[in-house]
């Protein structure tokens, strides 16, 4: 026996609950051993306009808080990891937000998605708290060396999507080199010269975080696939600075095309994801 | 915070994953320890929060008088700080009596018995030290325990060998008064495709027991399918209730040392799921390595259209049948998508009704709060 994923399944026949901002009403299905309950009536009296109020209250305000994000799953296509300084034998060669932006928009469009950049922004989520030099921790208490605090594994904050189809209400993010630095925890009295990254790590923290927080758009958490050059042979001794530069060039160009690969396969994963969903 | 009181039972049901062992027995300087533990963690984590304590086992009920001390203790903390505390106990209920149910002490302990239904399914697997099935002699124990706490669940734990008396053995617990029904299936056993067509057969007989009973106007849970119908009506709930390996819920076994869940603790020596020491705190690395290990998606469902609504997160079942917290079973795929068809198709009817009851139920968030009321107008009127 295996595990077989379930690649579409039919909408349910019975909504959600928000079924219930359009039709308050639906509560007024009340059992008959309720109806002849007076301690029940008495409840019901008292709950029931409250109930029907606030979801004609909600749906007046097109409360865009009244239910959860939904969040994709991590869809994994690179290890997001990587190292500099004197730890890296092989660093990764990294995407830049617009080169990210490219690849995710060239899939979505595909597909009949468009996002527009920084369109939505969530208001108060929970984000990762990154560590580059996390290497250099900890004690088995797991305080920090430097400090002796616990080193904070989220905060709260806000969070500017990279992009947001609003027709569709589906949005992403990608999480890159720049957003890692961006959360990096400050609290701290040590530095190193080698920094390392977890990105696909810090995909998964902000995406159990995102889960849950107050919204209603799909969103899509995408990371920085952190591709390695593949292997190479070396210039040898006798190579000029320049064969070495052009060395260099090549490499980093292989691994860019490698990660751009990746992240078009997180991409695509997403779609067929949205597929399946009956989202699109 | 669950407190492994004793690693002792008279009872050897052959699925147990906590069976009797040399784990020892808890003393109360531990148990005390374990509660100010986890006040410590609480009071940062959760602080306005009432703090859940559960009594354990082995057969908790073989420590009476530990699990007197140790709520003594909680309420002595209550008074002195205003930290609330709530109690639970699982029980195999032989050792169940007035005493425990009636004293000022234990009478607002919520008590979860486990008892696997019909006579032939039970008895199949839960015998005492002698090897004699055990079914008779609960049979008072159910009416003494539904008499003083008529809200009590019973966990039915169902098997390949016992898979064919599943809807007989819901409706038996249903008849003998149980409103509160939590049924799993033991993923640890070999379920080969067979069982896995009785078992659907099975829920078509269930569901169909479930449209009957909730177009009764009867009040039940029934949590395989309440819990995935719950799923659909409050999308993303299934995800934000995940067991968070490590983080929510805390063991602590008769040594005193701390793991992620009742599952881990066997004999309290195994180091490899140990994440710390009620004395001496947290290993945090240790813990947050488990918990990663349990909560990183698992490629293998990452693009499955019912991921958010399956509990493939579950580590502790994971473990349970492949050994790994991180390889998602075959036999739970294949059950939860079951069980998951068939809530939806039985939820489907039911909502196309505008059965009263169904709609209470799944779409009124105050339904508890009503249901509470009725129940207490009924105590009140007899």
């Amino acid at each position: 026996m295996k595990c077989r994923k379930v690649r579409r399944y039919a909408t349910p026949g019975y909504p959600t609950q928000a079924y219930l901002r359009g039709h308050p009403e639906l509560l007024q299905w009340v059992p008959q051993r309720w109806r002849n309950n007076r301690v029940v009536l008495c409840v019901l009296g008292m709950v029931l306009p409250l109930l029907i109020a606030r979801q004609a209250v909600a749906d007046d305000a097109g409360d865009i808080n009244a239910t959860s994000l939904r969040v994709a799953p991590l869809f994994i296509h690179g290890d997001g990891r990587g190292s500099f300084g004197c730890v890296a034998v092989n660093p990764p060669v990294f995407l830049s937000e617009d080169e990210a932006r490219q690849v995710v928009q060239d899939e979505a469009m595909a597909a009949g998605i468009a996002f527009e950049p920084d369109a939505l922004t969530l208001k108060e989520v929970s984000l990762p708290v990154t560590d580059q030099f996390g290497f250099l921790k900890k004690r088995e208490s797991g305080k920090q060396e430097d400090t002796g605090k616990t080193a904070p594994k989220t905060k709260t904050g806000d969070l500017v999507l990279d992009g947001f189809d609003s027709a569709r209400n589906i949005a992403y993010e990608f999480v890159s080199r720049t957003d890692f630095n961006a959360w990096e925890n400050q609290d701290r009295k040590m530095w190193c010269s080698a920094s390392s990254y977890d990105l696909k790590d810090t995909a998964n923290t902000l995406a159990n975080g995102l889960a849950g927080s107050k919204g209603r758009s799909v969103v899509a958490i995408f990371y920085e696939p952190g591709a390695k050059a593949p292997e190479m042979a070396y210039p040898d001794n006798e190579a000029t600075a320049e064969d070495r530069r052009a060395h260099w060039q090549q490499l980093k160009q292989a691994g860019k095309e490698l990660g751009v690969q990746e992240l078009r396969e997180q991409v695509r994963d997403f779609l067929e994801w949205l597929k399946a969903q009956g989202i699109i | 915070m669950t407190l492994h009181l004793t690693a002792e039972c008279n009872f050897r049901c052959r699925y147990c994953y906590a069976a009797p062992h040399a784990g020892g027995t808890m003393d109360a300087e531990t148990a005390v320890a374990a509660i100010n533990f986890a006040r410590r963690v609480s009071a940062k984590q959760a602080p306005a929060q009432s703090l859940g304590v559960i009594f354990f086992g082995g057969e908790p009920l073989l420590q009476p008088e530990l699990i007197r001390t140790t709520i003594r203790h909680c309420r002595d903390i209550e008074s002195r700080t205003g930290q609330h505390f709530h109690f639970k106990l699982t029980t195999n209920g032989s050792l169940l009596d007035e005493e425990f149910l009636t004293h000022p002490l234990t009478r607002d302990v919520f008590v979860a018995l486990s008892h696997d239904g019909v006579q032939p399914a039970h008895d199949y697997h839960r015998h005492d030290a002698a090897g004699n099935g055990t079914f008779n002699r609960l049979q008072p124990v159910i009416d003494r325990l539904l008499r003083h706490r008529p809200h009590a669940p019973v966990m039915v734990v169902t098997t390949p060998e016992t898979v064919q008396w599943y809807a007989d053995s819901v409706r038996f617990l249903f008849s003998r008064g149980f409103r509160y029904l939590i049924c799993s299936l033991n993923y640890g056993c070999t379920w080969t495709p067979r069982h896995l067509d009785i078992l659907q057969q099975q829920y078509a007989e269930l569901a169909d027991w479930y449209e009957s009973r909730t177009e009764r106007e009867e009040k039940f849970y029934f949590s395989p399918f309440d819990v995935k119908i719950a799923s659909r009506v409050f999308p993303g709930s299934c995800l934000k209730e995940r067991c968070e390996l490590g983080r929510k819920q805390i063991s602590a076994a008769p040594s005193g040392r701390l793991f992620p869940c009742v599952q881990f603790v066997g004999d309290g020596r195994d180091s490899e799921w140990c994440i710390g020491d009620v004395h001496t705190g947290f290993d945090e690395a240790r813990r947050e390595r488990l918990f990663r290990a349990s909560s990183d998606e698992k490629q293998e469902c990452a693009a499955c259209a019912i991921r958010d609504r399956c509990n493939h997160f579950c580590g502790c079942l994971n473990r349970q049948a492949t050994g790994r917290l991180d390889a998602v079973s075959p036999v739970l795929c294949a059950h939860e998508k079951m069980v998951l068809r068939a809530a939806d198709r039985l939820a489907r009817r039911l909502f196309r009704k505008r059965t009263p009851m169904f709609i209470q139920k799944q779409y009124n968030e105050l339904y508890p709060l009503i249901s509470m009321a009725e129940d207490h107008a009924a105590i009140a009127s007899s």
